[in-house]
């Protein structure tokens, strides 16, 4: 026997896990990540396989969605010209399970038994709150609290109380992981395989150690744990679970016969998913180059909004410039390049409040003047509890039966909305004081040039760089919802799952600040005296926006404002079971009510729909009604020949619209693997996840309350720019390449100077006239 | 105003049966139709009830009104539709009626385009109408049936995914578990009837009670109706030492966790020993034993919960716990103490559980707040231990006091003793073995050698045998229910032998079940082939033909004796004379009945629920 390389077998098997970190701060990401070297229509079909997986919806579906599309024989031709280097290989292998050995004996009594205290144990260890008992040995590594668990106990931990688990789990997890694989597995060759099967044991919850093996930092109380730890665990409650089941008698896993099994796919599929996607890229194109064509320009602004690039802006955008001509509207990563932690004064927390891939170095202080203490909450957590439950049940059964009835019978007067908290007044410490120092790495607040240097590189992005409006609004947004364990999905993406509030105030108190402005009219940035920054937050589920500036006021904006929210409010409505012929306060209303529901699984259907991402200036998509969701970046050609902004603009939209997009897609084709299943009957576990009745694999990627409208298509951006400067563009950045090489996004660019569009396609530029698709 | 009264009584309980009825008529309508039979039937059933209470408080809620109907007499056994409105059942109505009305308004929005969602409310009017009967029925007999209803409701709502392997598995273990209260409260039924006389109505006893007592002293009578009492009540109310299958059913949609587990179904014990306290109380033991069980699932429960890391494990847990401080309550003979705590209770837990989702965002809000008890909640009295002590409370708390591997373990042990005994008489040579042995015993009665009651024993433990051989039978869905119908046909034999003279009860079971079996066996045999039934066999019937196969439930139900089904008053009036005569053959005569119910859920598991077979993939 050759001597196993355990830590490359583990980190072989990390790589295909899913990564779904803590709920709290919910990033989207690439479902299928493992495969994004490969082809995408390869990888979904070698991921299918591994998980079990559908790979594409099926062709009834894709009929029926062709159906809706004028023309679907040009669409059918047209994608199999498509993307020619996909392979259509009909025919997969799929291996067949070593573990299969035992389930078939034990009529899967054997999966039953590990999964079960594997999902008692890593829950417990990693539980950030729920437990009123916390597991009594957190300071140590996964591994050694077991130990400590089954040596100290008097109590056996089935089945670990068997005497060879016992003298293994003395041993460190490196030398017990070798032993287990040389009792358990019959041929060593195979182990690889072996512990890729036990991970996929709980894919789930394998993922998500190794998530807090990778981001300790996601966590609030962290713990000391690793993958192989976790796995040399399952293989160890394996091994004690055999004992059990089989008593001595039983032989080490080794394949049957037949290793592996066929797996066709109808070449065809691939097809009609091109052919459904050219179908909805061929609306978008056209309503691009429509507008193109019918460009207006609008002079003098009075207002100029910074939204976030989020696709649930594009319709509100569209409402607010048909309600006003003297607003202008721009789109930009909605943390406003504040790439910061937030920490409230006497709170030990940090929450991230930047994208994901981000690693913020500074840290903004909120200080909350009376702030109040949530009683109610700990009176009712307390019920949890034997004797503060015998005591509180008694004063409180009768006003929660109460309020339970009227908040039933009435959401919008009895619950408070959620974003209330991020808009509250408190006092934020942006700018370091003198001489302050790092702590922990970290610095507290901005320098003047530190901030001036993050302003100017937005206003720089979005290509507002002159004729600023007496006020510029920096609108970030949030999405209330209660009785929700996914909010976090809901609020900006690119605050990593929060709202924006806070970078949107560090934002415009940045940019007020004379010092700051100062700074920036010596890199070229001339702001007037008299044009003032706005911070306010948009919430998306319940369509209100709130200045975030105590002192502001102009009640000319606020009723332009109430107007296009209730105008997209209506527009929104028609995707819920919502009367058509509602009034606009109606609906507005109907939004709010949906935000505070207790009882409603689809608040809103977030970024379901998105389809494309347009980077460029707004004429492209300006009064374009469309009702697909569509991310909007504001960004300039002419004033970057080099291509250094799209350069920076593509390395965060390509991860993060993409991300959003392919978990949406996967999430949609098959919601029971890819997707989280229902919302209905899942079980929050620890604060950091989601099961699905008492004790399931954790549930990774989305519920199908927030996926089921969702149509399956890749992401198109569409790139206002020259071919050359794309391409440069590319070539200087091969993470993005990867994405768009292996057509996991597709690419579109526009010229700045015509209407003439190109399609990226087998690794270049081709001409796209959108005559050969009519 | 009396007849209006029982007119609304009776109103009360048969409603919520024909909103049902009404829903499994429209099961194919749209979603919408569907939700306004159930919001008009959940408004007419709670404003019933405000009328019904007001006018009962108006007219002096002191009494107890009791209206008796006409008892039906069956062979010599009575039963009786009345109804009782006291202070007990005026509680449980009102909390019935005001969570139901809640969780339907929830659920009509929140089960928006789920796979079931007729299904769901069917479930739901079920067992509102199963916990209505429960509060009002004025004797035992009605009272089961309410109970039973309850069960089956239960079950189904726990496997409301039936695509998914374990809600599935933990819907049967929550069946089993059931079926034992239903096997304790048959007993329970039986030995009131055996003491009192013909059929006495809770009223009735109330009276009794207070007027001359009920003489309770300790002898095999008492022991055998406190331990169906306590079965019957613990098991249906998760207590000691059934604690483990409460979490388990938390695998329903949130809201019928919240009305099942939170609020009625689990309360549904505490009506029982309210009911018939005036049976027990007299009793030190029976009293002692209670608060017993109510004190020791309190602390145990409480301590699981503490450890669980998932909130619907933690809120089940601490539900239980608190029934158990009911039942010590009821032990201290503090009634309306417990009634408030019930009520009180059901509110809270029902609301915790609504929004149990909420809890995410609750609790991180929190911890990113200023509050600084947050660190305070991370303090626990256990953590103050030594480490010893940690690791030995932890361990046992973490599983869940092995109540679940004790019973899987009684489960194995079970199917290796009767299994392998039971297969060897349906081998050859044991079928030989057996007749011939048959054939010395019913030789050996007819000559005088053995005794009648001997021989009655020798052939209901075969029954019994028969039974369980069922449950574990995995050779085809047609021999398990073949093995139920063998069963049935020795009781009934065995039943003539040992009372000649009511041979006609004997052949009355046999009618009142053959028609039920007939149907139900042509319609396996129709749906389901030889293959051996197992989760996930592909079969699928709720989905491909959920019509047939609620034909199958209703009629394979019949069969086994459970209420309303006829078999049941025949399985009634068969037993009343059985345990007049001996425990024993009483006792495993309910035993068979109880393991027919659990082999025919399991069968029907099988074969109805799990993903049906698609073409496409081998």
């Amino acid at each position: 026997m050759g001597v196993l390389d355990i830590d490359h077998l583990v980190h072989e098997v990390a790589h295909l896990l899913p990564s779904q970190g803590p709920l709290k701060d919910f990033i989207h990401h690439n479902t299928l990540h493992a495969y994004q070297h490969l082809t995408f229509f390869d990888a979904v079909k070698r991921s299918s396989i591994q998980s079990k997986a559908q790979c594409l919806a099926n062709s009834e579906f894709y009929e029926s969605m062709l159906q809706g599309f004028p023309n679907s024989r040009k669409l059918k031709e047209y994608a199999l010209r498509d993307g020619a280097h996909n392979s259509n290989k009909p025919t997969y292998y799929r291996k067949i399970g070593l573990r299969r050995f035992w389930q078939e004996q034990s009529s899967f009594e054997i999966d039953r038994l590990v999964q079960g205290l594997l999902i008692r144990i890593g829950s417990s260890y990693l539980d950030q709150g729920i437990a009123i008992w916390p597991f009594p040995i957190q300071s140590q590594s996964l591994w050694n609290a077991v130990r400590e668990l089954v040596f100290n106990s008097l109590f056996p931990l089935i089945p670990l109380n068997h005497s060879t688990c016992k003298r293994l789990i003395a041993l460190n997890p490196d030398e017990a992981i070798v032993e287990l694989l040389t009792l358990l597995v019959k041929d060593q060759s195979d182990s690889n395989d072996y512990l890729l099967e036990l991970a996929y044991l709980l894919p789930g919850w394998s993922g998500l150690i190794y998530q807090a093996e990778s981001f300790p930092e996601q966590w609030v109380d962290q713990r000391h744990v690793t993958l192989k730890e976790w796995l040399a665990l399952a293989a160890l409650i394996e091994l004690g679970s055999l004992y059990k089941l089989f008593g001595n008698d039983w032989n080490p896993a080794q394949r049957s016969k037949e290793s592996v099994s066929e797996v066709h796919y109808d070449p065809q599929i691939v097809n009609l998913h091109k052919a459904t996607e050219w179908g909805f890229y061929r609306d978008i194109l056209q309503g691009i180059q429509n507008n193109i064509q019918n460009r207006v320009q609008n002079a003098n602004p009075q207002w100029q909004l910074i939204f976030c690039i989020d696709d649930r802006n594009f319709s509100l955008r569209r409402h607010i410039e048909a309600e006003s001509a003297e607003i202008e509207t721009f789109g930009a990563p909605g943390f406003f390049g504040i790439d910061c932690l937030v920490e409230m004064r006497g709170s030990k927390q940090r929450v991230k409040h930047c994208p994901a891939p981000v690693k913020p170095g500074f840290v903004i202080r909120e200080v909350v003047e009376n702030s109040r203490r949530n009683w109610l909450f700990h009176a009712k957590s307390g019920t949890h509890s034997f004797t503060r439950g015998l005591l509180l049940i008694h004063l409180l059964g009768i006003p929660a039966g109460l309020r339970l009835l009227f908040g039933v019978i009435s959401p919008r007067l009895v619950v408070k909305r959620r974003l209330n908290a991020a808009s509250r007044p408190s006092r934020l410490e942006v700018f370091r004081r003198n001489q302050e120092g790092k702590k922990d790495g970290l610095f507290y607040g901005y320098t003047k040039e530190e901030a001036a240097l993050r302003v100017g590189g937005i206003l720089r992005m979005i290509g507002l760089t002159k004729d600023f409006a007496p006020h510029i609004g920096v609108i970030a947004h949030g999405a209330s919802s209660v009785n929700n364990p996914y909010f976090a999905a809901y609020d900006c993406g690119a605050c990593s799952g929060r709202p924006g509030a806070i970078n949107a105030r560090v934002f415009c108190k940045m940019a007020n600040d004379d010092e700051v402005r100062k700074l920036l009219q010596d890199s070229g940035i001339t702001i007037p005296k008299d044009s003032k920054f706005v911070p306010m937050i948009h919430d998306t589920t319940a369509d209100i926006i709130d200045v975030l500036d105590p002192n502001f006021q102009n009640q000319g904006i606020r009723a332009t404002l109430d107007r296009a929210l209730e105008k997209n409010a209506k527009e929104r409505s028609s995707l819920f079971a919502f009367p058509k012929n509602a009034s606009l306060r109606q609906a507005k209303k109907h939004a709010h009510y949906r935000s505070v529901c207790w009882f409603e699984p689809r608040p809103e259907y977030n970024h379901a729909k998105n389809m494309a991402c347009i980077v460029g200036r707004r004429h492209l998509s300006k009064n374009w009604q469309y009702s697909n969701g569509i991310f909007l970046q504001s960004y300039d050609p002419i004033s970057d020949p080099s291509g250094d902004l799209l350069k920076g603009i593509l390395g965060a939209v390509v991860p993060v619209c993409g991300g959003i997009n392919l978990e949406y897609f996967f999430s949609r084709v098959d919601p029971e693997v890819y997707g989280a299943g229902s919302k209905l009957p899942q079980n929050v576990v620890g604060l950091y996840g989601v099961m699905t009745g008492l004790a399931s694999d954790l549930r990774t990627g989305l519920p199908l309350q927030m996926t089921e409208i969702h149509p399956p298509v890749r992401l198109l951006i569409v790139i206002e720019q020259d071919v050359q400067v794309i391409r440069k563009v590319f070539e200087g950045s091969p993470m993005v390449y990867e994405w768009v090489k292996n057509e996991w996004v597709r690419i579109v660019a526009v010229n700045p100077n015509g209407s003439e569009m190109s399609l990226f396609q087998a690794g270049d530029f081709v001409d796209l006239t959108l005559k050969d698709l009519l | 105003m009396k007849n209006e009264f029982i007119f609304l009584a009776h109103a009360l309980w048969i409603w919520p049966l024909a909103v049902a009825l009404m829903i499994g008529i429209l099961h194919r309508a749209s979603e919408s139709t569907v939700a306004r039979v159930a919001r008009l039937g959940s408004i007419i059933y709670f404003a019933v009830t405000v009328i019904i209470e007001s006018v009962w408080i108006y007219s002096g809620h002191e009494s107890v009104e009791v209206f008796r109907s006409v008892p039906i007499h069956v062979f010599g056994t009575s039963f009786d539709f009345g109804l009782i409105f006291d202070s007990t059942s005026a509680v449980f109505i009102g909390v019935t009626a005001f969570c139901s009305v809640i969780v339907v308004r929830f659920s009509r929005t929140y089960l928006h385009r789920e796979e079931g969602f007729a299904r769901f409310f069917f479930m739901i009017f079920s067992l509102v109408a199963g916990m209505t009967i429960l509060s009002l029925a004025n004797c035992l007999v009605f009272f089961f049936v309410g109970w039973d209803i309850l069960g089956l409701s239960s079950f189904y709502l726990v496997s409301f995914y039936r695509r998914r392997r374990r809600s599935v598995e933990n819907a049967l273990t929550i069946f089993a578990v059931y079926r034992f209260a239903d096997f304790g409260l048959l007993f329970c039924l039986l030995l009131v009837n055996y003491a009192i006389g013909n059929e006495p109505s809770f009223a009735e006893l109330m009276q009794r009670s207070t007027t001359q007592g009920i003489p309770m002293s300790f002898d095999l009578y008492t022991f055998f109706l406190g331990i169906g009492l306590l079965l019957a009540a613990s098991a249906k109310s998760a207590q000691f030492p059934f604690c483990f299958w409460m979490p388990r059913a938390m695998e329903g949609p949130t809201p019928s966790s919240a009305i099942f587990y939170g609020a009625l179904s689990i309360h549904s014990g505490v009506l029982l020993l309210i009911r018939m306290e005036p049976i027990w109380f007299s009793s030190d033991v029976l009293r002692y034993a209670l608060g017993g069980i109510g004190i020791l699932t309190a602390v145990c429960a409480s301590e699981f919960g503490r450890v669980q890391s998932s909130i619907k494990g933690q809120l089940a847990y601490a539900s239980i716990a608190q029934v158990g401080i009911i039942f010590l309550e009821l032990a201290l003979g503090w009634k309306t103490f417990a009634l408030y705590h019930f009520a009180a209770h059901a509110f809270f837990r029902s609301f915790q559980i609504l929004i149990s989702p909420s809890i995410v965002a609750d609790l991180m809000d929190l911890q990113n707040s200023d509050d600084n008890r947050v660190e305070f909640s991370r303090w626990s009295l256990e953590g103050q231990f030594g480490k010893r002590l940690q690791a030995t409370f932890y361990t046992f708390a973490l599983e869940e006091g092995y109540l679940e591997i004790f019973w899987r373990s009684v489960n194995g042990l079970i199917k290796r003793m009767v299994g392998h005994v039971s297969e060897f008489f349906f081998s050859f040579w044991g079928g030989g073995l057996g007749l011939s042995i048959a054939v010395l015993v019913i030789g050996g009665a007819y000559f005088g050698f053995l005794s009648r009651d001997i021989v009655g024993i020798v052939f209901a433990f075969v029954q019994v045998l028969i039974s369980v051989s069922a449950v574990l039978d995995f050779r085809s869905a047609r021999s398990v229910f073949n093995r139920i119908g063998i069963s049935i046909l020795i009781w009934s034999a065995d039943f003539s032998y040992l009372f000649p003279k009511e041979y006609h009860l004997g052949l009355l079971m046999i009618l009142a079940v053959l028609p039920f079996w007939i149907v139900f066996r042509f319609l396996l045999a129709k749906f389901v082939d030889e293959r051996i039934p197992r989760f996930g066999d592909g079969y699928g019937l709720f989905v491909n033909r959920p019509v047939e196969t609620w034909i199958l439930v209703i009629f394979g139900l019949a069969v086994v004796c459970v209420p309303p089904g006829p078999s049941f008053f025949v399985e009634d009036a068969l037993l009343s004379h059985v345990i007049a005569f001996s425990y024993p053959i009483a006792i495993l005569f309910g035993l068979s009945s109880t393991f027919n119910g659990i082999a025919l859920m399991r069968l029907l598991a099988f074969i109805g629920m799990g993903e049906p077979l698609k073409q496409s993939e081998s």
